[in-house]
């Protein structure tokens, strides 16, 4: 090699080296910004557009909620000037932008009132009032609201009308002003004359219930005659009036208008009387019609205050609270002061376009601890907002970096990032016990570990795991059950090995995060599918391994033979009518079997074949196949996993769509059919009380175990990792659970 | 040359018509289409609509309730007009992403494609002309490491080894936690530091490929008669070599190189991937396993022009630099 | 059943022992080759006969190959006279290039090495030992003093550069001192039209590739011709063309012969050719000169039973013969060469002495040698 290529070669390796560097000054130090390992960004940084939770945790960061949420998933209603809460032992003090009473009224209509702090100033320096939440509402609200908020399904009052047009019949046969019945497309002439009729005689009941109310509360005696007590109400009538006649002079002051005679009730609206005196009709004569035409405001939002609001919704739904504590979106921002004028039905934006809201989607702004600055490089970059109601953050900067999961522990370690999210897997924990030098919390690495909002389950279609066609008859909840017993027995060996400690098994379709959940502690805790088809335990607390699968195998060839399958020394041979011989099961294993549920089946499917059974155990390696065929009713059984909400709500899975009512949307997956789960379901939801609900619910988990639709497998736990090193400990938020992140309490967090 | 040209570019136009509309079609016919994730996830949410109504409204929303060629057509009125529309994925307009991450790629690619060019070919040459020799087995085995290193691995290789152990650099991303504070000098050095691993990684894996390319057309060149010829003038051996035996390896080695530059707007996928770079390779990817049709249209049909660019290019070259071919 | 092992197979253990010494004696030779800074002294040397412009002596050159040592050029020893045109005949393999290329040293390194021997290369006022020349020399006299027309012109000549810049690179090698641009183009037009091309201009800005076979070969000639060399080696520049140009490139070398005083070394294996061009004939078989003559002694007196062979074998024209004669047997495996008469196994007139050692030279005139028993004086000759 000649000299000139010699010094070639030379140059560039002091290029290189250079390079390294140049590089090398810039990498450590800085104490003021706190990096997060995130995952990839959507860039739909907006409550309003977001679709995936990384892009939601990033909005979060500059958006402030009406009420905080409290370590165990409840809504706090009075922490505008602090709140205290005790968990685990110790009181928490949660601050919140505002109060919230809840009134129940008797015609089962609820009234939220919202009070408001008058200090809190959005990060732009612009102060936070009840406009902006006006203003927020109202684009949630909006007909052509496409995000995934499902605010507008909120029973609030006048929702409907302003969303679509859409009247309730009673209202258009009102409009009509009693002047006769004209052929229309909304309601027939027998509604009409219904509608009269019974407008006549709750009517009569209304006044009457004036009369009792002068009568109870002292303005008249007992017994004094409808006139008088009229006369102590502003009415002048002749004294031998009726109560029709009172509420015909009544009709005569103010017309037909329901909100004006309400002004003169005593107890219930005039609503109430006639929906009574409707009886069955009441919901068909109620039900909304497409009119066209739609409200120009949401009657159930009023704004009663510089500082307060009330929302109005019809009927008691337990959960609704958790939608109607939005995040407050600054109308100066997202939409256009000038276009906000409370009094004249004009609320920041044009009705039907949103795209002021939608321009904004990847630059969001609240009054949020932290201001969003940019989003670029895979780095999203947050500074401390000064005008933080509960005082400016301690750490100046944060930036949430996109991240790859197999890098998340690394970059711990070698210092690129400060927190991150692992999966918690037995692998994982190994490696931070190896990065500490052997515990799990250490000086490297410190964890926190908190139940995930979900729980995986194995599930069983009962369309199709059926016996005749009826899904709901013993016969076919034998079937199922056989199969869930089988599967039961595996789910401990599987789980401690694919999670090791990082989850647990579960016994009831529900996530352990909900305080709807059974504790072991409860009466009548049972173990899942536990039973034999008379009832008795299958497991006693000595048997091994192997007698356990023994056992369970045993119970099966009982509810198969329940089933009506034939049964021949010891093994099936024959189906009854409707039912099968070989099931498939359909796992979303990445076709390599990689899934924690995945050894349940293929022990299972061992299992079974000795008594004949034959399970085809399908490892599909693109996962949305999955759902596709779940959607199209083909699959059989299958594993997954549900995400759930902070409210034990069993509406959206466990509804049926029977008697005309509709299902659940996310019915079709076990396809019950069960009306006294209906009735429960609606019952618990229908109540504010949770001793009462977690009893209903309780019984609901006891049918829906009963249908043997779905096995509870695990419910495993997330990780938080911190490193200790850059951060100081103490400042992270104390006691994180699922509901209370480590950012719940961000302005405190110091690092080192 | 300049018919030829024309005539060249003219095929293209219609090729790349239809490449369009083939990935296009693709596209439509993907087993989960984008609106099917989001429709699946919206229709979960408690109270939502159901799944077939979330479909017909988003079907709707994002043009695809026509079929695929009325859809394909007005993709073409759009981008003809230079309307590529807003990514769905990633929300906002298709040409501001793609601004945002290709420069990134490219910028990665051209110092990898430099530095590959300028180390893989004098190697190349000396193994060739030193064949048999200890340096030309010690340079063909390199290369040949390089070629069977797998990228993920090499790459993992290299961040275990001065991320983690060493603690040279970052483990992964562009940037590091004080970027926005730096002074501008300060912010490209920091990048350029962020940037050392992932070019290393590229250009030790395709490094390889070039060198024994170059080796085995020098072997050639270097066997030919008129090398000998040029012995025979007189000439000294670095004359032969780097005079007449070059030029004549130069006319593959121009071709090879030429037909690569649309490569540097490719992105190096797994690359970028693992060492957390926002480039158009990684971005592109997720778009395009999102079901992404905007944005995967786009880049898709950017790649076929450069390719046929790059296919034309290559042709031009080859007259350029070989006089035995003049194009008619 | 063991498989019969082929003729030529080489166990590992063999061809470890074979590549072992094959490098050992390369690295060796190789060492000495590559020095820098060799003083002149070293390869200086003194003709034996001034009227030689090239002397080979007793020439050895082997190839170090896989399979053993091939003895190319084994004992090779002629003259070339100024100004004179020394053919060198034999078939195919009998080291006619090789001995050429160990004149020019463009031998195929490393393998190929000249063991031994010496070559002695007439400067007019010093010699030159070529073997010993270390390679920064030897790039001075290549071109200039002694200069190549090889076999293939249609990839003799490098196919990116025009033929006006191949013949001005020697120019400006070796001659360029002094001389402008303008003054080489001149010399290259020059020597373009000696060589007998007739459009000068054109043709200098053209492409190899432009040109025909023939014309090729011409521009080979000129580069040869560039610099006025002492001695101009013609590896058979005719072979790889059709007859009409090879008289027509004879005609040219002819008449180039008379212009310019070089001596010149015609290879072939063409009788014709050689009937035509040479003043003296060498003959070469399987490595080594097996006869050498004046043309006409080696026409008219061919002594070795090889010779003889070749001379019979020419087609003549007007004779009618039912079959070609040709000479039978082949050629001796290079590698494993017996020690006696090469010849033997394939001779006719073979006699008994001929088993005994390899022959050495017998004079049967000033300038006729030949190297056969048959011609010793105490056998009495027979014809």
């Amino acid at each position: 090699m000649n000299k000139t290529k010699k010094i070639l070669a030379l140059a560039l390796c002091f290029v290189m080296c250079f390079c390294f560097l140049a590089g090398c000054g810039g990498s450590s130090g800085g104490n003021d910004t706190l990096v997060v390992g995130y995952a990839p960004f959507n860039s739909k940084f907006s409550q309003f557009f977001s679709e995936t939770a990384y892009d939601e945790d990033v909005w979060k960061m500059t958006a402030l909620s009406l009420l905080p949420t409290d370590r165990q998933g409840a809504v706090l209603l009075n922490s505008k000037d602090g709140e205290v809460v005790s968990y685990n032992g110790t009181d928490y003090t949660y601050n919140g932008l505002a109060n919230c009473e809840i009134t129940e009224k008797k015609d089962g209509s609820v009234v939220y009132d919202f009070t408001l702090r008058d200090d809190v100033k959005f990060s732009d320096g612009e102060p936070v009032t009840v406009d902006d939440v006006i203003f927020s509402m109202y684009a949630f609200a909006d007909p052509t609201y496409s995000g995934t908020t499902t605010f507008f399904a909120l029973p609030i009052k006048g929702l409907a009308e302003y969303r679509a047009g859409v009247e309730s019949r009673a209202k258009l046969i009102l409009a009509t002003k009693r002047e006769g019945y004209k052929e229309n497309e909304y309601f027939t002439q027998e509604q009409y004359d219904a509608y009269w009729i019974a407008f006549d005689e709750g009517g009569a009941a209304f006044a009457q219930s004036i009369a009792d109310y002068c009568i109870s509360a002292g303005y008249n005696e007992e017994g004094d005659s409808v006139a008088k007590c009229a006369a102590n109400w502003g009415f002048t009538l002749k004294d031998d009036a009726t109560a029709a006649d009172f509420f015909a002079e009544i009709v005569k002051k103010y017309g037909y208008d329901m909100a004006a005679i309400d002004g003169e009730k005593a107890s219930d609206g005039i609503g109430t009387f006639i929906d009574t005196a409707l009886g069955d009709k009441a919901d068909e004569i109620n039900a909304g019609v497409q009119t066209g035409k739609s409200a120009d405001n949401i009657e159930g939002i009023e704004k009663t205050g510089d500082n307060s609001l009330r929302v109005t919704l019809t009927k008691v739904d337990a959960a609704a609270i958790y939608q109607l504590a939005v995040y407050v979106a600054p109308l100066h921002y997202y939409g256009d002061k000038a276009m906000y004028d409370y009094d004249n039905n004009k609320f920041g934006f044009t009705k039907g376009d949103l795209s002021s809201i939608k321009a904004k989607t990847t630059k969001p702004l609240g009054a949020g601890p932290y201001k969003f600055v940019k989003y670029e490089s895979g780095t999203v970059r947050f500074e401390a907002n000064e005008n933080y109601f509960l005082g400016e953050p301690k750490v100046k900067y944060m930036n949430f970096l996109e991240t790859q999961e197999t890098d998340k522990l690394n970059g711990i370690t070698t210092g690129t990032i400060d927190i991150t999210d692992p999966a918690f897997s037995a692998d994982t924990v190994k490696a931070i016990q190896k990065a500490n030098g052997g515990e799990l919390n250490g000086d490297k690495i410190q964890v926190s570990t908190v139940n995930n909002l979900g729980y995986g389950y194995i599930g069983i279609n009962s369309k199709n795991v059926i016996v005749g066609n009826d899904r709901g008859s013993e016969a076919s909840k034998n079937l199922r059950k056989a199969f869930a017993t089988v599967f039961a027995a595996y789910r401990n060996v599987a789980i401690d090995s694919y999670y090791g400690e990082a989850a647990s098994i579960i016994n009831y379709p529900i996530s352990d995060t909900s305080w709807a959940a059974p504790q072991t502690t409860d009466d009548g805790y049972k173990v899942a599918f536990s039973q034999d088809v008379k009832g008795k335990d299958i497991y006693t607390s000595d048997m091994k391994a192997e007698d356990r699968y023994a056992a369970a195998l045993k119970a099966a060839l009982g509810y198969f033979e329940a089933a009506g399958y034939t049964v021949k020394d010891g093994k099936i041979t024959a189906a009854p009518k409707g039912a099968k011989m070989e099931y498939e099961a359909m796992i979303p294993a990445d076709g390599t079997g990689d899934h924690p549920t995945f050894m349940v089946f293929s022990e299972s499917s061992k299992a079974l074949e000795k008594i004949g059974m034959k399970l085809l155990v399908r490892d599909l390696a693109n996962g949305s196949e999955l759902w596709d065929k779940l959607e199209a009713g083909q699959v059989d059984i299958w594993a997954a996993a549900w995400g759930a909400t902070p409210d034990p709500d069993m509406y959206q899975v466990y509804f049926s769509g029977m008697n005309g009512m509709k299902a659940g949307g996310s019915n079709y997956h076990y396809e019950i059919n069960d009306m006294k789960l209906n009735k429960l379901i609606l019952d618990a939801r229908a109540s504010f009380d949770t001793t009462y609900r977690k009893s209903v619910y309780k019984a609901c988990l006891d049918i829906i175990v009963d249908w043997a639709v779905e096995v509870p497998v695990y419910q495993r736990q997330n990780a938080i990792v911190f490193n200790p090193q850059k951060i100081n400990m103490d400042t992270v938020t104390p006691d994180i659970t699922t509901f209370y992140n480590w950012y719940s309490e961000i302005e405190k967090l110091e690092m080192k | 040359m300049r018919k030829y040209v024309l005539k060249r570019v003219l095929v293209s136009v219609v090729i790349l018509f239809f490449v369009a509309f083939i990935i296009y079609a693709l596209m439509r016919c993907l087993p989960t289409s984008y609106i099917e994730s989001i429709a699946r996830q919206k229709s979960m949410q408690p109270n939502s609509k159901s799944f077939e109504e979330w479909m017909a409204q988003l079907k709707v929303m994002y043009n695809l309730d026509k079929g695929i060629i009325v859809g394909f057509f007005a993709w073409i009125g759009q981008a003809l007009t230079g309307q590529f529309g807003d990514s769905w994925f990633y929300t906002v307009p298709v040409l501001q992403k793609f601004n945002d991450t290709v420069w990134l790629s490219f910028v990665m690619g051209f110092i990898a494609f430099f530095l590959e060019i300028v180390i893989a070919i004098p190697l190349g040459i000396i193994a060739a002309t030193k064949q048999y020799s200890r340096a030309d087995y010690t340079i063909s085995i390199v290369a040949l490491a390089g070629i069977s290193l797998p990228t993920f691995f090499f790459a993992s290789l290299l961040k275990l080894l001065f991320s983690v152990k060493l603690g040279w650099f970052d483990l992964y991303g562009l940037i590091s936690r004080d970027y926005d504070t730096m002074s501008v000098f300060g912010q490209l050095m920091d990048k350029g530091n962020h940037l050392v691993l992932p070019i290393v990684t590229l250009v030790v894996i395709s490094m390889g490929s070039l060198m024994r390319y170059t080796r085995t057309n020098m072997l050639e060149v270097l066997n030919a008669d008129f090398v000998r010829t040029a012995r025979a003038k007189g000439l000294s051996e670095k004359s032969v070599i780097y005079h007449h035996a070059f030029r004549n390896t130069l006319i593959p080695l121009v071709t090879v190189i030429g037909g690569s530059l649309p490569g540097l707007f490719a992105g190096a996928l797994i690359t970028e991937t693992l060492f957390g770079i926002p480039g158009i390779g990684f971005v592109s990817y997720h778009a395009m396993i999102a079901g992404d049709i905007p944005f995967s249209m786009f880049y898709l049909v950017f790649m076929s022009i450069l390719t046929l660019l790059g296919n034309l290019i290559s042709d031009i070259l080859y007259a350029v630099v070989d006089p035995r071919v003049r194009i008619a | 059943m063991a498989k019969k092992k082929g003729e030529g197979y080489l166990s590992a253990k063999e061809s470890r022992r074979i590549a072992k010494e094959n490098r050992k004696i390369t690295d060796k030779l190789e060492k000495q080759h590559k020095r820098k800074n060799v003083p002149e002294e070293e390869y200086r040397t003194k003709m034996h006969d001034f009227n030689n412009s090239l002397e080979i002596d007793n020439l050895h050159t082997y190839f170090f190959s896989d399979v053993g040592v091939v003895k190319a050029v084994d004992g090779v020893s002629f003259n070339v006279p100024l100004g004179k045109t020394v053919g060198v005949v034999g078939e195919s393999g009998c080291g006619k290039s090789v001995t050429s290329l160990s004149i020019m040293q463009l031998l195929q390194r490393p393998q190929g090495q000249i063991v031994e021997g010496e070559i002695r290369l007439n400067l007019g006022k010093k010699a030159y030992d070529i073997p010993k020349v270390p390679i920064e020399a030897m790039q001075k006299l290549r071109g200039n003093h002694i200069s190549m027309i090889f076999q293939e012109p249609m990839t003799s000549l490098n196919p990116v550069f025009r033929i006006g810049e191949q013949i001005e690179e020697v120019i400006a090698l070796h001659d360029g001192e002094g001389k402008t641009e303008a003054d080489m183009k001149a010399r290259t037009l020059e020597l373009l039209e000696m060589v007998g091309i007739a459009n000068s201009e054109g043709v200098y800005s053209m492409f190899p590739h432009e040109l025909s076979g023939g014309m090729r070969q011409r521009v080979m000639i000129a580069i040869a011709l560039a610099c006025n060399p002492k001695v101009i080696i013609a590896d058979e520049p005719t072979t790889a063309l059709d007859v009409t140009i090879q008289a027509q490139i004879l005609d040219l070398l002819r008449s180039l012969k008379d212009r310019i005083n070089s001596s010149i070394v015609l290879i072939t294996h063409d009788l014709g050719v050689i009937a035509e061009m040479a003043d003296f004939v060498v003959v070469m078989y399987a490595g080594r000169v097996v006869e050498k003559g004046t043309a006409e002694e080696i026409f008219e007196n061919p002594a070795h039973p090889y010779t003889i062979g070749l001379m019979a074998s020419k087609p003549v024209v007007g004779k009618k013969v039912d079959k070609l004669y040709s000479i039978p047997g082949k050629v001796p495996n290079p590698i494993n060469m017996p020690n006696y008469c090469y010849f033997k196994d394939r001779c006719e007139m073979a006699i008994e002495p001929c088993s005994g050692e390899y022959p050495c030279f017998v004079k049967l005139s000033d300038t006729h040698e030949v190297s056969c028993y048959r011609h010793y004086k105490d056998n009495g000759g027979e014809e």
